[in-house]
């Protein structure tokens, strides 16, 4: 009798699925980096599995059953920049999988989203790697086999280009003003379009509720309105916030994560919430130029907290 | 049709109802019936008869007046009387002569008491067993305005309200019209699920040739568990019932129909409860049906009379939704077991991890959070679970039916509940007993000081005299000494 309408591996299949419109974007401006990221990270990321389990006494199967590490791996593949040193991906995704959900006991059990965990990891342990995007690949001029040739070798002062946020963070330390950005123009914006489009399929299959994605948005747009209207030289516009960076993907698919998150729902949009408030803060006075992943991983640590006082209530 | 709003959350399941069939078929007499002395809601009923006494069907041989009674299915003799806790069962060996206690005449609602109807075994026959003369009691103190006569059978397959319809509608509105006079309700209404159209048709011709104008009937969206008696209320009143809420604190009184069409058995002619209703299905029951079962029949007689030949078979009682396994093939059909699934043995399905997809909080008709349920419970924290609102959980199994990762949440919840009434229970006699040790110390030491005072004071008094009797001796030796003198020298003179 007991046959759900989904079960767990389904629910993260329509995960994956979702990930595709911005997968495919990212591969369309970005070219095959992205494919070896996603090829790499994944591999790295069930191999670790699999020795984690085995070194735990689980069956190294089960828990590929599930998709929930390919979903981590993939969502960490698609945060990092598309060329990167080949052990970049492969890194970041055993510190997702081992750090971030193994050692708390696997699926279920990770206080942090893992993905995240992986990418925070690696944004503090190889910054120039983490940060540095190149051109758009039909610019760069490059061929499928210089991404296995040496990292240091490629021609960056060629092939490199700040991101917005990048070119913001360095405009205002130099002391210079801000001019509106062209956000047409921006493969980031392109991509965070097709994350959008992602998350809208994730909520018309109920696989997340709204709460999270709303109320995230609404502050990251909130507090970039009142900044804006102070002074529109040294904050960037709203929609440069919400379009730019990782924000679409980090309200979607990385704060949603429902084992991570609170269950309450008003807890959920108080952590929406306070991610939202989080990435502004990081982004407008941190030092590092996006803070999507530092902001979920904070509110990560405030869940526990949130559903304890909401709880009893619905 | 009366339509009528919906509760919140629930799940959408197919009725696959076990159709019913006219005249309802009788399982063939048996040479014994273990009649449960057990009701749900902790009740034991004495024993009233001793091994070796013969009895008649329908006489009371357990319980009564404070206790809910338990009556012989059939005459025959005490086999014998068994009252450990699980399994306490009075055995009758039929001596296949089904003679009866005579029939009485119709009584009035206003003629009879809570304790008659006790007397009369009664208890809710759509699964929760509790004695209906215990939620009448509580209704006299609430005065109901309005009876709902439950006919939600909202699990699949089970039908026996659906083949009691079909049977026997007569009895089923006299006992809706007594029971409303009985507990001084305006309006009767008797509820259906929307695809129950052959019930409906028949109730309403049924009720159509009466004169009980009181009775309506009414219908509810086919939804599990909209027969749960809050859900049922939040479907016809329009607004939920808030947590800790009975449906007599909205003045709704309501009542199984298969309680109901006992009761008026009972009402017409004295005949107590001794039979019920079974629905016997499941993938190993060749011959689905709903038969009549007099209570204390061996459940092994139903799977042998369906014809279910099959060696390796699960036995649950209940439907599929809440069913529990019949851990001991030697069980018997008591007042509330609506059904009997025989099912071939089956490897349960292994369950993962929870992701908290929250799946079950759309589905929980209690705006419960059955994840964080199954976290605190997992922890063994049952404040936390409290706190997370456990005690109202209706044990639905709305959850188990979405999870999507398989996992056992009610049964979770249902030995979460029952630790937690434990644990109140113990504190609750902790308390007592402290009190109580409280009181006697005080005590004792109110004697303790009582004495010492009474002895001190005695002492006191002793020494008091002690000194008076000191001086008076002293006194009186003087005073003789001086009559002594004066004596012997008035006696000098006398002389």
């Amino acid at each position: 009798m007991n046959s759900p309408t989904r079960k767990t591996h389904q629910v993260m299949n329509e995960v994956l699925l979702a990930c595709l419109p911005a997968a495919l974007m990212s591969v369309w401006f970005y070219g095959p980096g992205i494919v070896l990221n996603l090829i790499l990270a994944p591999l790295s990321a069930l191999a670790c599995e699999a020795v984690v389990s085995t070194m735990r006494g689980r069956p190294p199967m089960s828990t590929w059953a599930d998709r929930s590490t390919l979903v981590a791996a993939i969502l960490l593949a698609l945060s990092i920049p598309p060329i990167v040193p080949l052990w970049l991906p492969v890194i970041g995704a055993a510190i997702a999988v081992v750090v971030g959900k193994q050692l708390y006991g696997g699926l279920g059990q990770n206080p942090f989203n893992p993905a995240m965990v992986g990418y925070a990891a690696l944004l503090v342990s190889f910054p120039l790697e983490t940060s540095l995007w190149p051109t758009q690949w039909s610019e760069t001029g490059l061929t499928v086999t210089d991404l296995f040739t040496d990292y240091n070798t490629l021609p960056w002062d060629a092939i490199s280009s700040a991101t917005v946020l990048d070119a913001n963070n360095t405009t205002l330390r130099a002391g210079g003003e801000l001019r509106p950005n062209d956000l047409i123009a921006q493969p980031a914006s392109w991509i965070a379009f097709a994350w959008l489009l992602g998350g809208a399929w994730l909520l018309k299959r109920s696989i997340i509720s709204w709460h999270i994605p709303a109320s995230l948005l609404l502050a990251v747009a909130f507090m970039a309105s009142v900044f804006y209207l102070v002074d529109a030289t040294r904050y960037a516009s709203p929609l440069t916030h919400v379009f730019s960076g990782a924000c679409v993907m980090g309200a979607f698919f990385i704060a949603t994560d429902p084992v991570s998150a609170p269950a309450h729902r008003r807890a959920r949009i108080v952590f929406g919430l306070g991610i939202g408030v989080l990435i502004y803060v990081i982004r407008s006075w941190g030092s590092f130029p996006d803070g999507v992943a530092f902001a979920v991983l904070l509110m990560n640590l405030a869940a526990p907290a949130l559903d304890h006082l909401y709880r009893g209530r619905s | 049709m009366k339509e009528t709003s919906v509760f919140s959350g629930g799940v959408r399941l197919e009725p696959n109802k076990v159709a019913t069939q006219l005249p309802t078929p009788q399982l063939p007499p048996q040479p014994l019936y273990a009649v449960p002395l057990n009701t749900r809601g902790g009740q034991f009923a004495e024993p009233r008869v001793q091994v070796g006494d013969a009895v008649l069907g329908g006489q009371l041989i357990a319980g009564a007046r404070s206790k809910v009674g338990a009556h012989s299915p059939v005459s025959g003799l005490v086999k014998s009387v068994q009252t450990e806790n699980n399994k306490a069962c009075i055995v009758i060996e039929a001596d296949g002569l089904q003679q009866k206690i005579p029939a009485r005449p119709p009584v009035h609602p206003a003629s009879v008491s809570i304790d008659d109807l006790r007397e009369a075994g009664l208890t809710g026959m759509g699964g929760a067993g509790f004695p209906t003369a215990d939620k009448l009691q509580a209704a006299g103190l609430n005065k109901p305005k309005m009876l709902l006569i439950n006919a939600v059978e909202c699990e699949p397959l089970i039908s026996c309200d659906a083949q009691l319809i079909a049977e026997d509608a007569k009895t089923i509105l006299f006992g809706a019209d007594w029971l409303r006079q009985f507990s001084g309700a305006y309006h009767c209404q008797i509820v259906l699920e929307d695809h129950s159209v052959d019930s409906h048709k028949i109730l309403t011709t049924a009720l159509s040739d009466s004169d009980f104008d009181a009775i309506s009937i009414s219908t509810v969206p086919t939804r599990y568990p909209a027969g749960s008696e809050r859900q049922l209320v939040h479907a016809i009143t329009g607004t939920a019932l808030l947590p800790g809420e009975r449906p007599l604190d909205k003045g709704v009184l309501v009542q199984n129909i298969g309680t109901v069409h006992a009761l008026g058995h009972w009402a017409q002619d004295g005949t107590p409860l001794t039979k019920r209703l079974v629905t016997v299905a499941g993938n190993a029951c060749p011959t689905p049906q709903t038969l009549w079962c007099p209570i204390g029949t061996p459940v092994a007689a139903l799977v042998e009379y369906v014809g279910a030949t099959e060696k390796n078979v699960d036995l649950f009682q209940g439907g599929p939704v809440m069913g529990q396994p019949l851990s001991d093939a030697t069980a018997a059909v008591s007042k509330h077991m609506q059904c009997l699934r025989i099912e071939i043995e089956a490897k349960k399905p292994e369950a993962i991890a929870c992701i908290r997809c929250g799946d079950c909080a759309e589905a929980c008709p209690e705006h419960l959070l059955p994840q964080q349920l199954h976290w605190q419970l997992q922890g063994d924290n049952l404040p936390g679970a409290q706190a997370e609102r456990l005690p109202d959980c209706i044990l639905c199994g709305c959850c188990d039916l979405v999870c999507p990762s398989l996992i056992p949440l009610s049964k979770q919840f249902a030995a979460g509940k029952s630790a937690l009434r434990l644990r109140q229970h113990t504190e609750l006699r902790a308390a007592k007993a402290k009190t109580r040790f409280d009181a006697r110390e005080l005590r004792l030491e109110e004697k303790e000081r009582e004495r010492q005072e009474r002895m001190k004071k005695r002492k006191a008094g002793t020494a008091k005299t002690d000194k008076q009797k000191a001086v008076a001796e002293a006194m009186a030796r003087a005073r003789a000494k001086r009559a002594e003198k004066a004596g012997t020298s008035k006696g000098d003179k006398d002389e």
